[in-house]
């Protein structure tokens, strides 16, 4: 049973309006006189914090319908329609995409409210808040969509989004080329999208190409079809949600402003992957090999990017490794059918990364736009909230008990421990003490030790309200999120797990009181060996180190953006002028040449008839065309 | 009141332009003259593109008389599906031209008029003779205009495309002739009417040749690969108007042709080399975009680029589906409003700066934001972004093109990437960056240019959000050109020759 409620379409609405008046009051005015930041930010904050009480009232909508009836929509109006091909402009809100809006719209508040701070004298400050609020809207037609078009909408709308906040400070050529690499990729992956979208339309999307039809029809579903369908849309998440072989686009990423890295690069837009998978778990529980491929794309992506984030300078680098190493988790979790287990972590993740965002915001804010972690230390005494909130999200990352990520990525472990991925588990402990370490070693170098450099630190001074609010309250969540998904072995319910079971297709594993005990008891081990080895070696003062061999390696992040760049690009970019300045003349165009220069020698013999004016030429063609037709008219009688 | 609306949109403009050419007046006065009528032809089109109903998917707005009776060449017009939004984006968009470009001489402002009636002239026509003719018309201004008013290398520029489109029409006409001889022994009469023709059934070798005769004349025209070679060195000699004729709407007259005319009279034919056509579609597509990447010459890069979107416009017609035809038709508005619009900023951009050299811009962004701010949603459109007019019809081909035929798709699909290329590093070079010191006094928009180009950026919007209304106008039509190949065409796997995804035999 569905329920028709028209004030969904308001939920993506709100933030766009905002940032189509933003943008314009910005265009209008950013060559004179200037409007007044205050104005800016309090319509920027607007949109989101709206839109975070119409979620609050669709979560509490579903809850008060039986289980089974949670599912609203809304349709807008026919988008377009061809054929047996009819998509509306609808939206749908069931439990999946109600703690999708929920997070979504509550961190994307949060982080309005911290950019307020954030960007305060920027000269581009309206562009920023209009950026943000087109953002906040296409994360939430991505997540309200009700079928993949729509979706696709919001799909893009974030990668442009992503694009624009990248390069936002484009005077900068390097970020600026950060931006187009982040848009070229993800088009790289919605290539996948699109085609996945073909074949599944042809598939079963003659009868209604909506979620709930598409999953009425499921069984409609060849095998060979399923497969592809899976595998191409997966694509699409690789690029969106940072795995391998696409992950290249999001350390770049952080060249845009922090806020933003927090918002898109951390707890929404990089999401969206592990969304579309637990979104279409229709489709992937019955295709078991799609699943496995995504589970080991995940965790392998886990691996590696936790390898880079171990050897980053840049605080910034090592979250956002964090972040596609996490995302990995989460497709590890998606892929071995646990698809509540994944948007789990995707739902506490979303705490603990954008607070550990805005808390090094905080920092580099502090040191005057410094990132290199060498260069700080120490400043523990100098920001003690920045160091507070920014130790919860680091204990949460690392997977401390009983802090949010511990629960939900010790869920995903046992997941894949019960359900048979034994090497998936066991590599995802290590990844797990991995986290801990590179977490950790961020958190020692930064604000223990002695400060390393002495200007920067008797400048460095906490960060106002409007910034270290949002933190604590972020820390709160990531403290208690992980409360609400409690395993029995706790003594919990599962209860967002239970929310979650009409949106997905899944069946829980049932591994046993040992197995579960095993996996936590790993996962705690993991977490005490990376933590006791970062403090054995970080605690202390330490000079930035020299790499060599394996770390050398693992600093210039096995050296796979070379790789692309002289594989891929360069490659491209040879084609492209290959093209035009050999192909082109010297084969496309020769034979047209030649016969140009043909006709030039014809002319040369009636050169009698060359006046040498262009317009004889036209004469001489309407002459041509009569005589052509009498010559017809004439043989034809 | 009147109701030969069409007629009226064809001759106002050409007689005046005659008018202009004949007659001593000044260059204001014919920019004014130019402006009034573009503005008639643009409510007498609004008139008939709101009018035109389409649910019946056959012609509107008839108009019928006979010109020569033993030869049965008919004056004959009409609108349907196929053609209402071409002939609205030939009727809707010249104002511009006049408005953003004030100093050319006379003829220039005559030319425009009279290829302005001409292009509507044959898409308009429903006798194939009429077509033929003004398809002819079309040309010489478009030579004139090249030539007369070009860039430094305008006149092998306006040699080029034009000996390269009479080879086509030429073509065309032996084709034609064919057809009303073969017409003429299958009933015993005359007749070059449209419904006529496409109601014969043709077999044999010479259909095939002559096949192939519209094929080309119309490949040409798009063009398709390897027949584009005329399109960079005229879109990038011809004035700012030229090129914006023969982007936005020219290159479309071909596809039109295509879908007008082979589709229907030589459907056996078309089936067979769907595929091959396909592909030509696809390569062309992927050749031009990688292409454009390595210009250097901002208006040559764009003109690969439009090139590249011609490839992808075309496909649509070869897959042979209604998702992807009715995609080809809706696109091909789309791309008129998206790279007309950035064809003439590019004008607007070189009459200020007069280079279009990439490397001598940098950071025009911070110097002019409106424009910037147009060019940026312009090029959005034409990398396809949902929300703007471009992602509709390319993904309704690229849809259409699974079903056609899955690894033809895959590489239409490459379109995705290959325009953000191009596109992007375009934008990153002029826009962003620091500001280039030759770009100090560079101001931004006037208030007429930006109320000029404002309509045309709205549309692409409303185009992306509500498809539905202008979609509606085209299906019927749509659908009933493909039922005439799926009825008449017994050629089993070749006109479905695609995988069956339903059963899952790939």
């Amino acid at each position: 049973m569905v329920h028709n409620v028209s004030y969904l379409g308001f939920i993506p609405l709100l933030p766009l309006a905002g940032a189509l008046i933003l943008g314009l009051m910005y265009l209008a005015t950013c060559q004179g006189k200037q409007i007044s930041e205050r104005l800016y930010g309090i319509l920027g904050c607007i949109g989101p914090v709206l839109s975070f009480f119409m979620a609050l009232r669709v979560f509490f909508s579903l809850r008060g319908l039986p289980e089974q009836e949670r599912f609203l929509s809304h349709v807008a109006y026919t988008w377009f329609s061809t054929g047996e091909l009819d998509i509306p402009m609808g939206f749908l809100a069931d439990p999946l995409s109600a703690i999708m809006l929920l997070f979504v719209t509550f961190v994307g508040s949060l982080i309005h409210i911290y950019s307020i701070g954030y960007m305060k004298g920027d000269a581009r400050y309206g562009k920023f808040f209009a950026y943000l609020n087109l953002f906040l809207g296409s994360m939430l037609i991505l997540v309200l969509g009700d079928g993949p078009v729509v979706m696709f909408v919001g799909w893009e709308g974030v990668g442009l989004c992503s694009y624009l906040l990248i390069g936002f400070w484009s005077d900068d050529r390097s970020n600026v080329m950060a931006g187009n690499k982040a848009f070229i990729v993800n088009r790289i992956g919605d290539l996948g999208f699109v085609l996945g979208m073909g074949f599944l339309f042809w598939g079963i999307g003659a009868d209604g190409f909506d979620y709930l039809s598409l999953k009425a029809n499921a069984q409609n579903l060849t095998a060979p079809v399923g497969l592809v369908v899976c595998l191409l849309l997966f694509v699409g998440a690789t690029g969106k949600s940072a795995q391998i072989p696409l992950y290249v686009w999001l350390p770049d990423a952080m060249a845009g402003p922090t806020p933003v890295s927090a918002l898109i690069h951390a707890a929404t837009m990089v999401t969206a992957g592990v969304y579309m998978v637990a979104r279409f778990s229709f489709l992937y529980a019955h295709v078991p090999a799609a699943g496995e491929i995504v589970a080991w794309i995940g965790m392998l992506t886990a691996l590696l990017a936790a390898i880079f984030g171990m050897y980053q300078d840049d605080i910034k680098k090592i979250l956002a490794y964090s972040t596609v190493s996490q995302l990995g988790y989460m497709f590890a979790g998606v892929g071995v059918a646990a698809y509540s287990a994944g948007i789990f972590h995707v739902f506490t993740h979303a705490f603990f990364k954008a607070l550990l965002f805005l808390a090094a915001g905080s920092v580099i804010i502090a040191l005057h736009h410094e990132q290199n972690i060498w260069k700080m230390g120490g400043l523990r005494s100098k920001l003690p909230t920045t160091y507070k909130t920014m130790l919860i999200g680091g204990l949460a990352l690392a997977g401390c008990p009983p802090f949010a990520g511990f629960f939900s990525k010790d869920e995903i472990l046992y997941s894949a421990l019960a359900s048979g991925h034994v090497l998936i588990w066991m590599i995802g402990v290590v990844v797990a003490g991995m986290t801990a370490y590179y977490t950790f070693r961020m958190i020692f170098v930064v604000f223990h030790g002695t400060p390393r450099d002495q200007e920067a630190f008797d400048h460095a001074h906490e960060s106002p309200k409007v910034m270290t609010v949002p933190l604590v309250i972020l820390a709160i969540g990531s403290v208690f999120a992980g409360f609400y998904n409690l395993p029995a072995i706790f003594g919990g319910h599962q209860k967002f797990s239970h929310w979650l079971a009409p949106s997905l297709v899944e069946h829980h594993p049932h591994g046993g009181v040992g197995l579960e005990i095993l996996a936590v008891a790993a996962s705690v081990v993991a977490f005490v060996i990376g933590v006791s080895i970062a403090y054995r070696k970080f605690s202390v003062p330490v000079a930035e180190p020299v790499y060599k061999g394996f770390n050398k390696f693992g600093y210039h992040k096995f050296y796979v953006d070379e790789l692309y760049h002289t594989v891929i690009v360069r490659p491209y970019q040879f084609i492209g002028k290959a093209i035009s300045r050999a192909i082109e003349p010297f084969v496309i165009d020769a034979p047209v040449q030649a016969s140009g220069w043909l006709y030039r020698m014809f002319g040369l013999a009636f050169k009698v008839f060359q006046a040498g004016y262009v317009k004889v030429y036209a004469i001489y063609m309407v002459i041509g065309l009569s005589v052509l037709s009498l010559l017809v008219s004439q043989s034809l009688n | 009141m009147f109701e030969n609306y069409l007629s009226i949109m064809i001759f106002v403009p050409i007689l005046t332009g005659l008018a202009l050419l004949l007659l001593p007046v000044s260059r204001e006065a014919a920019r004014a003259l130019g402006l009034a009528v573009s503005v008639i032809v643009v409510l007498l089109g609004l008139k008939v593109f709101v009018a035109y109903d389409g649910a019946s998917g056959g012609f509107e707005f008839t108009e019928h008389a006979v010109v020569n009776e033993s030869l049965g060449i008919a004056y004959s017009l009409g609108v349907d599906g196929i053609s209402i939004l071409v002939l609205a984006a030939a009727a809707l968009l010249f104002p511009m031209v006049y408005l953003l470009f004030a100093t050319r001489a006379k003829g220039y402002y005559a030319n425009l008029l009279i290829v302005q009636g001409a292009m509507i002239g044959a898409l308009a026509a429903t006798d194939m003779v009429l077509f033929y003719v003004f398809w002819e018309v079309m040309l010489l201004p478009i030579f004139f205009m090249i030539g007369l008013y070009g860039g430094p290398r305008r006149f092998p520029a306006a040699i080029k495309i034009t000996i390269y489109t009479i080879a086509g029409s030429l073509l065309m006409l032996a084709s034609l002739i064919y057809l009303g001889i073969a017409y003429h022994d299958q009933s015993g009469q005359w007749s070059f009417a449209m419904e006529n023709l496409s109601a014969m059934s043709l077999a044999g070798p010479t259909a095939t040749l002559a096949f192939i005769g519209f094929m080309i004349a119309f490949a040409i025209k798009i063009p398709l690969f390897p027949f584009h070679t005329w399109l960079p060195d005229a879109y990038t000699e011809a004035p700012t108007a030229t090129t914006f004729v023969l982007s936005a709407v020219m290159a479309k007259i071909g596809v039109y042709g295509v879908i007008r005319f082979v589709v229907p009279v030589f459907d056996e034919s078309f089936a067979r080399y769907a595929l091959i056509l396909a592909c030509s579609g696809v390569v062309g597509m992927m050749y031009c975009g990688i292409a454009a990447l390595a210009q250097k010459d901002m208006k040559r890069m764009l003109a690969f680029s439009s090139a590249s979107h011609m490839g992808i416009i075309a496909l649509g017609i070869f897959c042979m589906n209604v998702q992807a035809l009715t995609g080809t038709l809706y696109q091909i508005v789309a791309h008129a409003t998206s790279t007309g619009v950035i064809f003439l900023m590019l004008g607007i951009i070189e009459e200020r700066t007069d280079t279009r050299t990439i490397d001598d811009f940098g950071g025009m962004a911070a110097k002019a934001p409106v424009l910037a701010f147009f060019f940026a949603v312009a090029m959005l459109a034409s990398v396809g972004l949902p929300g703007t007019s471009g992602f509709i019809g390319e993904f309704l081909i690229i849809l259409g093109a699974v079903k056609f035929n899955p690894l033809i798709a895959l590489f239409a699909g490459t379109t995705l990437i290959i325009g953000v290329c191009y596109m992007l590093w375009l934008f990153q070079r002029v826009f962003f960056e620091t500001t280039n010191p030759r770009l100090e006094h560079f101001r931004d928009l006037t208030a007429v240019e930006m109320l000029t180009l404002l309509p045309i950026v709205i549309l692409i919007i409303v185009m992306g959000v509500f498809p539905q209304p202008f979609i509606k106008k085209i299906e019927p039509s749509a659908q009933q050109q493909l039922a005439a190949i799926s009825t008449t065409t017994h050629i089993a796997g070749t006109a479905q020759a695609g995988p069956n995804l339903k059963t899952g035999e790939l």
